[in-house]
């Protein structure tokens, strides 16, 4: 979408909205905002719905008392996070303190602040408000500034909390400068004024866990827009802008979800698409083997996608489909492509049909006792988006750009799933925590490749190419690009008549360690003829390169190989555009070079079918199946 | 600088302060300054900049921020910069 359409879009918004109002459609007006106001939405325009918005009354908003304490001028900060709120049927109510009064207003245990009884406390500290302890710090003393300066922090929260009882404090994390006196060290050095205020950040973060006071990332909202955007002198040196004023809608929009957290009211569910959402193409017209995924450019895209969903569940967001497609066709698509990173598991309601989405997402929300304000939905679909948008405005449907590259940053940069820290309950994110851990230490701990590998406990399975493995064999051999040593591309039903040959030996194999299960990753097609055996197909995922499956999987041929009677084994590399990985693979496995064509092709021998017993394997056999 | 192209400016910061302010009948001329218009105060004063910035695809100086004592002034500068 063009600026001037998302400007055009605002200002229709707006227009509607007051229509809204005026007929006395509060809801609908509000809904209309919140479809069309973003934290990238143009400053001018967002400045005049916020000031629309705050002249209105809106009967169904509840009251927010917040406080924000610290040294620069918010005006326009605060003007934004009230429009943001008021969207969510928040009505904030707002206490600044003046300049550098802000430490007064703290200890002033008589003054204004708590005069005002404000139910949040918010620390809206920036980069200058750290500064006068930090510089200038003698080297020595280096190491306690940033201690010093979190102290003094403490205090100014006690006093807060020990003055208003059940108040709830946030603090920022403060925004870096992009200069830095000491350069490219200025992060590392003891005194080095980076340096510092890491350390300030890290220790304060720290500090809030201890006192149950809450952190607010300001300082990655700096990053993300980049330091030399966000940090504007002129605006500071005026006026004591701490940041560039033209960014204050997204900096207030992100502190707006955080307090919509903190009132309950953030999203716990997402309903996706599948066509063009989850997978390039649709399902119902390219079939399984046409859709998009894993491979190319866009391959990529819609699996980063899917994977950052996968995260999101695995923090307890509830994840449900959606999809105008025959049911068969799409479960069977999610289930069986290689390149799936979501499986059946990770979907708490699957709806494939021909159903109006909406009615759909209803009946998701009810089969999962959700009201529907707990609701995102993500399609690519416009017409589909602006439905749900119409029919369900307290869904929240988001936009989503026509290249897959940015979806990930289309859902993430909503906010839309902040949370108010990690409950007890939430073991799926402990489970993921600890499994990440493991891996680290098990990492560190080994020493040297050999040791890692055995740390890994892999163990593998093999077998014949029944109806069960028949379809995920044929997968592989027609997706695999890079680790296929001949680019073979039998079909299916290929495949079933050579598993039926006398004379060909079929198999396929599967990975698992202990942090989880790879599932089937390769296959295998030995030909057999007189006294040679012939690898005419070996296809491998590349997600298992380099842990010892190329040596299990050459055992395994080499068994097979001399049960049927053979006496040397061949393989041949046919180059293509993409296998270059494998080029080499028969030779370090031992083999001989027996002939090369000029285009490339090598032919190789391994003879007499040799006892690999020398060479270490890592991975333990499961029974044959 | 051609009437044209200062008429043209004067429209365009016209559209900006009727957003801002959020009212579509508000009129300005080379006059109008903060004693016109009851909200335009300081800190309205660094919003219409900012959106005049954005708008224009220009950067004011420190010092000019505070300046501009009207909107004449404002379209003066804006042109300069726009020149420049």
């Amino acid at each position: 979408m063009g600026e001037d359409t998302a400007a055009e879009a605002e200002r229709r918004a707006l227009a509607l909205a007051k229509e809204h109002y005026a007929a006395g459609e509060f809801e609908r007006a509000l809904a209309v905002l919140r479809g069309s106001y973003t934290p990238d939405s143009d400053f001018s325009l967002l400045m005049r719905a916020a000031r629309w918005t705050a002249s209105k009354e809106w009967p169904r908003a509840t009251p927010f008392k917040i406080a924000f304490l610290g040294g620069g001028v918010l005006s326009q900060f605060v003007e934004l996070i009230a429009f943001w709120l008021s969207l969510y049927g928040i009505r904030l109510d707002s206490y600044c303190s003046l300049y550098d009064a802000w430490r007064m207003d703290v200890l002033n245990g008589d003054g204004p602040l708590y005069r005002f009884s404000p139910d949040i406390v918010w620390f809206f500290n920036t980069r200058r408000d750290a500064r006068t302890h930090a510089s200038p710090v003698p080297a020595a003393d280096a190491g306690y500034a940033a201690e010093s300066m979190v102290n003094e922090q403490r205090k100014f929260w006690s006093s807060a909390q020990s003055r208003l009882p059940g108040v709830g404090v946030i603090q920022n994390s403060v925004d870096p400068a992009p200069e830095r006196g000491y350069g490219n060290l200025d992060g590392f050095i003891a005194d080095g004024g980076l340096h510092i205020l890491r350390k300030y950040n890290e220790s304060l973060a720290s500090a809030a866990a201890d006192s149950g006071v809450m952190m607010f990332d300001l300082a990655h909202l700096a990053e993300c827009v980049g330091l030399r955007f966000w940090s504007d002198p002129a605006y500071w040196f005026h006026s004591k802008h701490p940041f560039s004023p033209g960014l204050s809608g997204f900096v207030a929009y992100h502190a707006a979800r955080q307090l919509v957290a903190i009132r309950g009211l953030s999203k716990k569910a997402i309903v996706v698409d599948l066509d063009n959402t989850l997978w390039g193409g649709v399902v119902g017209d390219d079939g399984m083997d046409g859709i998009v995924l894993g491979d190319g450019p866009d391959g990529q895209a819609y699996q980063a996608f899917q994977g950052y969903l996968k995260a999101l569940i695995s923090r307890g967001i509830v994840l449900a489909v959606a999809s105008k497609n025959d049911e068969r066709t799409a479960t069977d698509a999610f289930t069986n492509h290689p390149g799936m990173l979501l499986d059946m598991d990770d979907i708490a309601v699957f709806k494939a049909n021909w159903r109006n989405k909406a009615d759909n997402i209803r009946e998701i929300a009810a089969t999962l006792n959700l009201g529907l304000d707990s609701f995102v939905f993500v399609d690519d679909n416009p017409a589909e988006r602006d439905l749900v948008r119409r029919e369900l405005p307290m869904v929240d449907t988001i936009e989503l750009p026509s290249d897959p590259s940015g979806y990930v940053r289309a859902l993430d940069r909503m906010a839309l799933f902040e949370t108010v820290g990690v409950s007890g309950e939430d073991r799926a994110r402990a489970r993921m925590y600890k499994a990440n851990a493991a891996r680290t230490i098990a990492q560190s701990a080994a020493t040297n490749l050999g040791e890692y590998l055995r740390g890994l406990e892999m163990s593998a399975s093999r077998g014949t190419a029944d109806d069960f493995h028949l379809s995920r064999m044929t997968q592989l051999v027609n997706k695999s690009n890079q680790f296929h040593l001949t680019t073979t591309r039998y079909g299916k039903a290929e495949l079933e008549t050579l598993a039926k040959s006398p004379d060909h030996i079929l198999r396929w194999y599967s990975l698992s360690d202990k942090f989880g299960d790879y599932g089937v990753i390769a296959a295998t097609v030995l030909r057999i003829r007189s006294l040679a055996a012939i690898i005419d197909t070996w296809a491998m995922s590349c997600r298992v390169l380099e842990r010892g499956m190329e040596e299990f999987i050459l055992r395994d041929l080499l068994g097979l190989a001399a049960g049927a009677g053979c006496e040397v084994l061949h393989g041949t590399y046919i180059p293509s555009a993409k296998n270059g990985l494998v080029a080499d693979l028969y030779g370090r496995l031992g083999f001989s070079l027996r002939g090369k064509s000029d285009a490339g092709t090598t032919e190789w021998e391994l003879s007499p079918l040799t006892d690999r017993g020398g060479i270490p394997l890592y991975i333990t056999s499961k029974d044959i199946t | 600088m051609t009437d044209n192209a200062r008429e043209t400016i004067m429209r365009r910061t016209a559209r900006v302060f009727r957003d801002i302010f959020d009212d579509d009948e508000l009129e300005i001329g080379n006059a109008t300054s903060a004693a016109d218009i009851d909200d335009w105060d300081s800190l309205m004063h660094v919003t219409l900049v900012v959106a005049l910035e954005k708008e224009f695809g220009i950067r004011l100086k420190a010092s000019e921020i505070g300046a501009l004592d009207n909107v004449g002034a404002m379209v003066d500068l804006i042109s300069s910069k726009l020149k420049g």
